[in-house]
């Protein structure tokens, strides 16, 4: 899949089917232990590449698909990092790893991608696209639609493309020292359960009523 | 609502809270009638002021089963219009102060939403730790005011705005029901809730209790002030510093008007009357990295043309510095009766160009335009001082304003990014977002508020708002026949 014509025509191919789709980057975190009660496969790795990218601004827009490898390599040519080191090594892409909201040891300087997204194009399980956020550092515009996807597992939208906050590698680390905040374990992801069965099942609803999207990943608590 | 019914609504809140505290006559309200944008003035048709937890719960209950719309405020600081109720009651807050524990050894504070920012920094001080988002407003503006904006401040540039600081909250819904959202030991789970109500300007319920997360003090703070000749200067200095990768724990900006208006002032900061410019700059962290830091500031500073540098060598002399930013606002009350305090954020690499062109807006209007802001940020703040009572001036400032706004949207920035969008802002937000987006926001908000009784028409313009489409089987057929067409 490529592009957010094509991801959307895909989405409403589902429902127009009842059928139901596997949102998958490059499958490192797939189903966290809980089954996708779909059989068909939405890919999203070979939609990848930097769209948007001003060293000086310190921001960087990616398409979903594209490897931390890959942002790795762009930003060091700058001597740039984004802060997220998460488990799974730099060959997850940056869309897994913000839907699934997963962190390593720099979290608890730089916070998880919660932290460190400012905005973000989704695919609504209506078929819907809609660019949440935005590509300044700081932002209060409308209601936070770009928190509500970042550790939804996609079951509220396809994130197809994602701007973050990048940081300077020449920063100095102990001008951040004071700032080590706690975390239950230094990594992890945003686990997939529901927590509030009302909210959780109003979102749901509104944003995929038809449960095209990553059917069953969300777990009911138990 | 009608009449007959606030009669009868207004005896049940007096027999909750007391008859001191539903306001209902005219004098009353007139308190209540603004918030920190000058120029608007909306009635309550009632204020209703709980004292504990419990008040406010019974409170919303009794709204709820009336259907009645309410306006939650804190201490009424907000820019945006956020806070005016427009003859729907108004929920205040601001009683509810009790710092409920602070939790030294987890990081961690929880507080009623009426606690004042600063109230609550001076309980944490002796404890080496303090609660980061600083508004310039902090010794008056609450917690629960917090994170209704998400507020900033001067320091989010290092330390975050307040969404990166809130653990958990208690929330009550506007139907009446009690949820909790977030995890007070920093667990994360199910969809991000809390991130979602961090922002959402009173529209998502109100929080009865808030856990915010602390932060130990620096071992070394310095602060700089940087003076230029020119404002392009100054621009360049901005985006040089942010590029070189120190992190300073803040980077303001004040233009010659702002200075001028300071050093007149009782606030007055010894900021030098000639500069075009000049930038406040704090470094924190080690005593190590703030020397390491503080030079090379220094150095980009001076290659970017700047006049001098000047280190704060005491605490007196850097509380001095920092007074006269924060109490700018304050300050330019001696040029007009109204200030209008605009609020803005471009792409840091943007700010000489932008600046430039908000200084041609306010020529091509005639009004008088001086910033102070968050440059490290990009989070512009071009105030505007006039006369709300001449009817031309009022017309003048918001068309500028509104040619300003569009100035900062077309350099790829945002409308606002700190004080939202309130009332104030609804009619630039199709500027920024499209109809899906829009109606997804809707969407948000009815999850929470599924009349839309808390904190009417505010954030998102209503007709972007639609119903939920209708059952899957009709939509699905819809759908079926554009995608045929498409493939046609």
């Amino acid at each position: 899949m490529r592009g957010d014509a094509e991801i959307s025509a895909a989405v409403r191919e589902a429902i127009a089917d009842r059928s139901a789709l596997r949102i998958v980057g490059r499958g490192t975190w797939l189903d966290a232990g809980a089954p996708v009660a779909a059989r068909t496969q939405l890919v999203l790795s070979d939609d990848h590449g930097i769209v948007a990218y001003v060293p000086d601004d310190l921001t960087i827009t990616v398409r979903a698909g594209t490897t931390l490898r890959e942002l790795d390599e762009t930003l060091g040519a700058h001597d740039q990092w984004i802060a997220l080191d998460p488990e799974g090594g730099t060959d997850v892409t940056i869309g897994a790893t913000v839907a699934t909201c997963s962190y390593g040891p720099a979290a608890a300087f730089f916070g998880t991608p919660r932290d460190q997204v400012l905005g973000m194009t989704v695919v609504l399980g209506t078929g819907d696209v809609i660019r949440a956020g935005g590509r300044v550092v700081k932002n209060v515009a409308g209601f936070d639609l770009t928190r509500l996807m970042i550790g939804a597992w996609g079951t509220l939208g396809v994130i197809t493309e994602v701007t973050l906050r990048v940081r300077s590698r020449s920063m100095r680390m102990d001008s951040v020292s004071h700032m080590r905040r706690l975390l239950p374990q230094s990594h992890g992801y945003r686990r997939p359960e529901i927590v509030n069965d009302r909210l959780s099942a109003a979102l749901m609803q509104r944003f995929d009523p038809h449960h095209v999207l990553n059917p069953g990943i969300m777990e009911a608590k138990s | 609502m009608t009449t007959q019914l606030v009669a009868g609504l207004v005896d049940r809140l007096r027999a909750v809270v007391g008859d001191r505290f539903v306001l209902v006559r005219d004098a009353e309200l007139l308190a209540y009638e603004s918030d920190g944008l000058p120029g608007y003035h909306k009635r309550p048709n009632l204020a209703v002021l709980p004292g504990s937890r419990d008040e406010v719960v019974e409170v919303v209950r009794l709204l709820a089963e009336s259907e009645v719309q309410f306006v939650p405020r804190g201490a009424g600081t907000g820019l945006s219009g956020g806070a005016l109720a427009d003859d729907v009651v108004l929920l205040g807050l601001h009683r509810l102060k009790a710092v409920l524990d602070m939790d030294i050894a987890r990081m961690r504070a929880t507080v009623e939403p009426g606690v004042v920012n600063a109230a609550l920094n001076k309980r944490l001080a002796p404890h080496g730790v303090f609660y980061a988002p600083d508004p310039s407003s902090e010794a008056a503006c609450t917690i629960g005011g917090n994170i209704a904006e998400n507020s900033g401040g001067p320091h989010c540039l290092k330390y975050g705005v307040t969404l990166n600081h809130v653990l958990a909250a208690t929330v009550l819904l506007p139907d009446g029901e009690i949820v909790e959202l977030g995890d007070r030991d920093g667990g994360m789970a199910g969809y991000d809730l809390l991130g979602a109500f961090v922002g959402s300007e009173g529209c998502f319920g109100v929080a009865l209790d808030i856990t915010v997360r602390l932060t130990r003090k620096p071992a070394a703070v310095r602060t700089a002030l940087a003076d230029f000749m020119d404002v392009a200067d100054a621009s360049h200095a901005t985006s040089a510093i942010i590029a070189s990768g120190v992190v300073p724990a803040a980077l303001e900006f004040m233009d010659s008007g702002v200075i001028r208006v300071v050093e007149q002032s009782i606030f007055a900061a010894g900021y030098p009357i000639d500069a075009a410019a000049i930038l406040l700059i704090e470094v924190d962290g080690t005593v190590e990295s703030t020397d390491a830091d503080m030079d090379l500031v220094r150095k980009l500073c001076m290659e970017c043309g700047a006049r001098a540098v000047r280190v704060a060598t005491n605490e007196t002399e850097r509380a001095r510095l920092w007074q006269g930013r924060k109490k700018a606002f304050g300050a330019m009350g001696r040029l007009a009766p109204n200030l209008a305090v605009q609020d803005a954020v471009i792409p840091r690499t943007r700010l000489a160009e932008v600046l430039a062109q908000i200084h041609a807006i306010a020529d091509s209007h005639g009004v008088t335009v001086c910033n102070v802001f968050h440059a490290g940020d990009g989070n512009l703040h071009p105030n505007i001082s006039y006369d709300a009572g001449d009817p031309d001036q009022v017309r003048r400032v918001h068309e500028s304003m509104a040619a300003m706004m569009q100035a900062c949207i077309a350099a790829g920035g945002s409308i606002t990014g700190e004080h939202g969008v309130g009332l104030d802002k609804l009619r630039y937000m199709p500027l920024l977002f499209d109809e899906p987006t829009l109606a997804a926001m809707c969407d948000l908000r009815t999850a929470f508020d599924p009349a839309q009784r808390s904190n009417p028409g505010k954030v998102v313009p209503v007709h972007s708002c639609r119903e939920w489409h209708g059952a899957p089987a009709v939509r699905a057929g819809e759908i079926a026949s554009e995608v045929a067409s498409d493939a046609g």
